[in-house]
């Protein structure tokens, strides 16, 4: 499991360099990602740009981490394309995440919202 | 230790004989190779120590058919040498020896060789008994599952042939048990209640939670809401349902979720009433107009947010129209017939190929032309499809 957290004065930009997220990396990027909230990384952009798959395990891993950050901070989703962005849809998802395309795009949402 | 010692020279065969037996070994002798090859076949050996240099087969050429051999026991070879130079002992490990001893045999370095033997003797029996354990878990385990697939296959619904509708359905677990799973059932007889789930993840874990609900469904009545399901109350139920059992799996605190397609169709009225819970959208097929849609209806899966709603979605159907729900394991799979992934518009465009057979050719088609024996036989995700023909 590939991860790089970036800071960028408050904001911690994640990048998740995986093609796929699938059952069989959902369990360690759900608790590498726990435990960078718990570091007290509280907005984060999530960088899934080179995502090119994503199965149900990893979906329900998303919105554990969603649930982890609760109401302590913000996580906002950039670069979800093709099906994965089909799978967000899909199952609503869209509604639940703050969808961006973007880290630029992320980072002006961070700074509207300031 | 179990030794046999092999050299072609009388004195030396009874001198090393001696001196292992003076360090409290069996020990055996054979004259050459051939003969010591022979006295293999009958005794559990441990240890060789073997000659070089012997007429018939030589102790390179004894070393070779060991090591070639598949016997219970690993053997430990000790290569006598009176040769010098690296390519001669080269030439002994490339053949499997484990380890050199020099002519004239000297009693010290036997027992510094015998030593190491007796520590590789005693790991590779450890090994071999744990590989025994380990084989015959794995057997118990396999025989569990293969059973497992059974009875799970087995409690899923015979295809329907009624007044009304017509059904088939393909299901292949990816591993053994799966968890996806569908059934159906009639409250009354112009109703049919129909589910078809997909629990995230898959193996063990997953198809245990599928089977519980495959056989809980059907009874749990307060999924329904409280009065019994008549034509009145049916359209709301999808949604209703969906509600309920977001809630119960909620609260159940498993990792695991679920997506699923659940609809109630209403013969009399000519009605399919239906949730879309993050199932992959299903495919209706329109008999006037011979057009095959794809129903593109979003929805939360169930269990995964307690603040999921849901909306059921109404349908009138014809004679002739057809419904296929399907989990999305049939997405990770490449098409035999043009190598893409089945997902998308190539999968809307594999259906809309084979829209006019009966609901028995598309199943066959399905598990006959889009998939290989061999992709059929390992599937990277449950594969389940169902499909009805109203009449």
């Amino acid at each position: 499991m590939n991860i790089n957290i970036t800071k960028k004065d408050s904001l911690s930009i994640i990048s998740l360099n995986e093609t796929r997220l699938d059952a069989s990396i959902a369990p360690q990027f759900k608790q590498e990602m726990e435990k960078i909230i718990a570091d007290g990384n509280t907005q984060i952009i999530l960088d899934i740009s080179k995502l090119s798959f994503m199965d149900s395990s990893s979906l329900g891993a998303m919105v554990a981490v969603l649930k982890a950050m609760g109401n302590q901070g913000k996580m906002v989703v950039s670069g979800a394309s093709g099906v994965v962005l089909d799978l967000f849809k899909l199952t609503r998802m869209d509604n639940v995440f703050t969808l961006v395309e973007t880290t630029e795009d992320a980072q002006q949402y961070f700074t509207e919202t300031a | 230790m179990k030794i046999l010692v092999v050299d072609d020279a009388r004195d030396m065969r009874i001198v090393i004989q001696h001196l292992l037996k003076k360090l409290g070994h069996d020990v055996d002798t054979a004259v050459d190779g051939e003969d010591g090859w022979a006295k293999l076949q009958e005794n559990n050996y441990q240890v060789v120590v073997s000659d070089w240099v012997m007429p018939k087969a030589d102790g390179i050429e004894l070393c070779k058919r060991i090591r070639a051999a598949e016997f219970p026991q690993y053997i430990y070879f000790i290569l006598l040498t009176g040769m010098s130079g690296k390519q001669n002992l080269m030439s002994g490990i490339e053949a499997g020896a484990d380890d050199f001893a020099t002519k004239p045999a000297e009693i010290t370095e036997l027992e510094i060789r015998l030593r190491s033997a007796q520590r590789v003797v005693d790991l590779e029996t450890t090994l071999a008994q744990r590989n025994v354990a380990l084989h015959e878990a794995h057997s118990r385990i396999q025989e569990d599952l293969v059973n497992a697939e059974k009875t799970q296959l087995s409690l899923l619904p015979e295809p329907l042939d009624t007044d009304y509708v017509k059904s088939a359905w393909l299901y292949k677990p990816a591993i053994y048990v799966g968890g996806d799973t569908f059934n159906y059932f009639s409250p009354a007889s112009d109703i049919l209640v129909f589910f078809s789930i997909d629990i995230s993840g898959h193996g063990i874990s997953s198809s245990m939670l599928s089977m519980s609900l495959q056989s809980s469904l059907a009874f749990k009545r307060g999924l329904y809401g409280t009065p019994p399901i008549q034509h009145d109350n049916i359209a709301d139920m999808p949604a209703l349902f969906a509600h309920n059992l977001n809630k119960m799996i909620v609260e159940y605190k498993t990792d695991h979720y679920l997506t699923m397609i659940f609809g109630i169709i209403d013969f009399k009225n000519k009605d399919v009433h239906y949730v879309q819970a993050g199932h992959p959208h299903p495919m209706w097929f329109d008999k006037k107009t011979e057009s095959l849609q794809c129903l593109e209806v979003n929805g939360f899966p169930v269990g995964l947010w307690d603040g999921a709603e849901y909306e059921s979605q109404h349908r009138k159907f014809s004679k002739g129209d057809k419904f296929i729900v399907y989990s999305d394991g049939i997405s990770e799979n490449k098409s035999a017939l043009n190598n893409e992934l089945l997902e998308a518009d190539n999968l809307y465009e594999h259906f809309n190929e084979i829209k006019n057979g009966s609901v028995d050719e598309i199943i066959e088609k399905i598990s006959s032309t889009w998939l290989t024996e061999d992709q059929m036989k390992a599937l990277p995700d449950d594969l389940s499809i169902l499909a009805f023909e109203f009449k």
